[in-house]
């Protein structure tokens, strides 16, 4: 299992270093900046030491509660199967669809098309210089994407650029199917792997060739990874988790989760603050993730010298204060509320009980969630002081916020596990098989 | 002084038992008449309770909340029979709500927009407020989710597992529909047309109007020119997009102008072609018209898409009065 997580964690941070290393050849302004130089170092540092800490630290045994009952394989065997289809067809949608979607086409294909014919990214800003709407546009989002799009077009003709993203969607049910097995059993990791992949929301991004599954899956990687430090203390597994959560900011900047995970692992490790391999990790989680945000906000601004998208200011926060009294809060809400629909109660659910969990990783992801759920109120509340536009966020709002379902219905499974343990307990000490269970839940006795 | 602090708060502590007491009292006419505004709601109109009640109802549903979270603190309430009787009926009945949602809400997604109304006279997507009321109900009830997990008497009466599967069933069956209905559009082209070309799926795509006219612009127009497209918004979302339309351009570089007027600079932007183009929505925004440019053009030739082959090339000037009104695609070369 150990050698499972870190393979797959070595497979995305690889990934982001080659991307990585190719925008640094394109850009040797930034390349040879002080701030690139500290970019690459501390990318390759945390890179090298979770290598060298996995094949030297001690492995530690996490010890596992509710393991009760015998695995039931029939329905793993379903839930497997139905995931199956569901990437079956993304990958059959992905594969014969052939164009892409407005957003590829207005921005990230194009950016892959404007570099394989020589152009850099910082000169990308000059095609939109006459744009008064847009002049923001093409270093709205950063690189990664639009890299990938670049090599996948010029290496691998054998599929259109599409299927890249059900290979993503084959990776993120895989990867939480193998990142929480351990924790929540193999049944119940594989229902996470199929709630998961089959929710409308992460599927759409499965056949969109936007940056939101990408996003989605580095989140969801580094929140698992540094889960399994809190529980086990493998140093290996917070570098990786850090790497993977800093560098998110290359395929999606304007959302900023890592302010959620840095925050809600603070307040975690604040449990524990006298133990000093937890004080120093928060220094390297906050380090590593401040230096990649500062990291793509120097090249933009500097380098790259493109206009900023929103533009707040102490006007901005008055403004804020003011509209509680004048309802704009609440009609924020309202709207998230109604954006978010069902998928909110969800997350709400989730939450239920978080008070009174002993587990520091159960805590940790109630923050995680909580504090994203804040973040995106927050944003949204401020873009509306400022942007008559902000309406028209709904969609974008729901596929960039996808990663809070897999680790919502994370912390819920455990409580159900819960539930269904103390149930166990009361129909007797004999183990019972989860087919046994829903035969019992549907016939009275 | 501090007689006069003792006495406000010992007055103030009164008065909140005082609400506390009333609220417990009339909680369960509170309880019943959120959820009445509620159904209503769903089953009437959106709007029913502010037409003739002149209540917004999220102010029922907000006072419910209020008067939920000071009845509980009420010490009659945790030895009410009441109470106990309210949260079973609460959790029933979010059930109900629950499966009706979710399979209201399909059945629209599987037919049409309206289409639950028109055969049952329900609005399926109102159905989340009546669920809300008694989910908050039972939620912020002192009896709440951990009531489950202590008490194992309950736990073999409402049988949890039941409502955890059903519910995963419900929510593994929306999803799948969910994905089915997204697809639909494209799956049955895809079906249809299995060995079609990158060209036919790009123009089922973007549209076949603006996939065949992007094709004319690059026939038409040299890779070094610049071009001056119209404004950004309806009637040309796609025209009149740069970056979209630069995907389909590039390396021609492209330039928006003005409704009436240029907004650039020929010589000084290096500007080579006008694009005429008619609009590729019949909507419309900013008070913007069909029909572009609405400004004269001084013209080495204008090229038309046209199906009669002898009138696509014309000599001369555009002149926007001589082709008002005329749904024409084309592209000006400007003379310099």
């Amino acid at each position: 299992m150990r050698i499972t997580k870190f393979t797959i964690a070595i497979i995305f941070i690889s990934l982001m270093f080659l991307v990585k290393l190719y925008f640094f050849k394109l850009e040797p302004a930034y390349a040879t900046s002080v701030v690139g130089t500290i970019d690459i170092i501390s990318y390759s540092l945390l890179f090298m030491g979770g290598i060298i800490f996995f094949m030297f630290e001690k492995k530690r045994r996490i010890v596992v509660p509710n393991k009760k009952g015998k695995r039931d394989a029939k329905i793993t065997i379903f839930l497997f199967a139905i995931s199956l289809v569901v990437i079956i067809i993304s990958s059959y949608v992905n594969l014969s669809k052939g164009a892409i979607e407005w957003d590829a086409i207005a921005l990230y294909d194009a950016r892959a098309k404007f570099l394989s014919q020589g152009m850099n990214f910082s000169e990308m800003v000059s095609l939109s210089k006459f744009d008064d709407k847009n002049q923001y546009y093409y270093l709205l989002y950063p690189p990664y994407t639009s890299i990938v799009h670049r090599f996948w077009h010029e290496h691998v003709s054998i599929a259109p650029i599409s299927f890249y993203y059900s290979l993503n969607l084959i990776l993120l049910g895989l990867g939480i199917f193998l990142l929480t097995k351990e924790r929540l059993g193999v049944l119940f990791a594989a229902l996470l792997m199929f709630l998961s992949i089959a929710n409308t929301n992460i599927f759409y991004t499965s056949i969109i060739e936007y940056t939101n599954l990408p996003f989605t899956l580095y989140i969801i990687f580094g929140f698992f990874l540094i889960l399994h430090f809190i529980e086990s203390k493998e140093k290996w597994s917070l570098f990786f988790g850090t790497v993977l959560i800093g560098t998110s900011q290359f395929i999606r900047f304007l959302e900023p989760i890592w302010i959620a995970v840095v925050i809600a692992f603070f307040l975690t490790a604040l449990v524990k603050r006298k133990n000093k391999t937890i004080s120093l990790s928060i220094v390297v989680l906050f380090v590593f993730c401040a230096l990649q945000y500062y990291s793509w906000q120097f090249f933009v601004g500097s380098i790259a010298d493109n206009p900023q998208i929103f533009d707040f200011s102490h006007i901005t926060i008055i403004e804020g204060i003011l509209g509680i009294f004048t309802g704009g809060l609440f009609k924020v809400t309202l709207y998230l509320i109604r954006s978010w629909g069902l998928t909110l109660l969800v997350y709400l659910v989730s939450l239920i009980n978080i008070g009174r969990r002993k587990k520091l990783a159960d805590i940790f992801a109630g923050w995680v969630i909580i504090f994203s759920i804040l973040f995106y109120w927050g944003s949204l509340y401020l873009i509306s002081l400022e942007y008559d536009w902000w309406v028209e966020m709904g969609e974008s709002l729901m596929r960039s916020s996808t990663y809070l379902l897999p680790i919502s219905a994370y912390l819920l499974l455990k409580n159900v596990k819960i539930i269904l343990g103390e149930t166990r307990t009361g129909l007797g000490k004999r183990k019972i098989g989860f087919s046994e269970i829903i035969k019992r839940a549907f016939v009275r006795s | 002084m501090q007689n006069i602090q003792k006495y406000n708060k010992t007055n103030l502590l009164v008065l909140l038992k005082q609400v506390r007491s009333l609220c417990y009292s009339i909680f369960p006419l509170i309880w019943a008449s959120a959820l009445l505004v509620s159904i209503g709601e769903a089953l009437l109109y959106p709007g029913v309770t502010k037409k003739y009640l002149l209540i917004n109802p999220l102010w029922v549903y907000f006072i419910l909340i209020a008067a939920c979270l000071f009845s509980k603190y009420d010490p009659k309430y945790k030895k009410s029979v009441l109470s106990e009787k309210l949260n079973k009926i609460n959790l029933s009945l979010a059930f109900l709500f629950g499966l009706l949602y979710l399979s209201l809400m399909n059945l629209e997604k599987l037919n049409y927009s309206n289409f639950v109304f028109s055969k049952l006279h329900v609005h399926p997507a109102e159905l989340k407020w009546p669920l809300f009321v008694v989910l908050i109900s039972y939620a912020l009830s002192r009896r709440g989710f951990h009531t489950i997990v202590n008490n194992k008497n309950i736990i073999k009466k409402i049988r949890p597992e039941m409502i955890i599967i059903t519910l995963a069933l419900m929510v593994s069956a929306d999803n799948l529909i969910g994905i089915s209905s997204m697809i639909e559009k494209d799956i049955s082209f895809m079906l249809s047309n299995p060995l079609a070309s990158y060209d036919l799926k790009m123009s089922e795509k973007v549209t076949p109007l603006f996939y065949e006219y992007t094709s004319f612009i690059k026939t038409n127009v040299p890779e070094e020119s610049t071009i001056l497209i119209p404004p950004q918004g309806y009637p040309w979302p796609q025209t009149g997009n740069s970056a979209y339309l630069r995907y389909f351009l590039y390396p021609r570089k492209v330039l928006n102008g003005e409704e009436y007027l240029p907004g650039a600079n020929y010589t000084k932007n290096d500007i080579d072609y006008v694009l005429i183009a008619w609009g590729e929505t019949i909507g419309t925004e900013y008070d913007y018209t069909h029909g572009w440019p609405k400004f004269d053009v001084a013209a080495e030739e204008i090229i038309y898409i046209t199906n009669e082959k002898d009138k696509d090339k014309v000599m001369g000037n555009y002149v926007y009065e001589a082709v008002k009104d005329k749904e024409l695609w084309g592209v000006i070369k400007i003379t310099k």
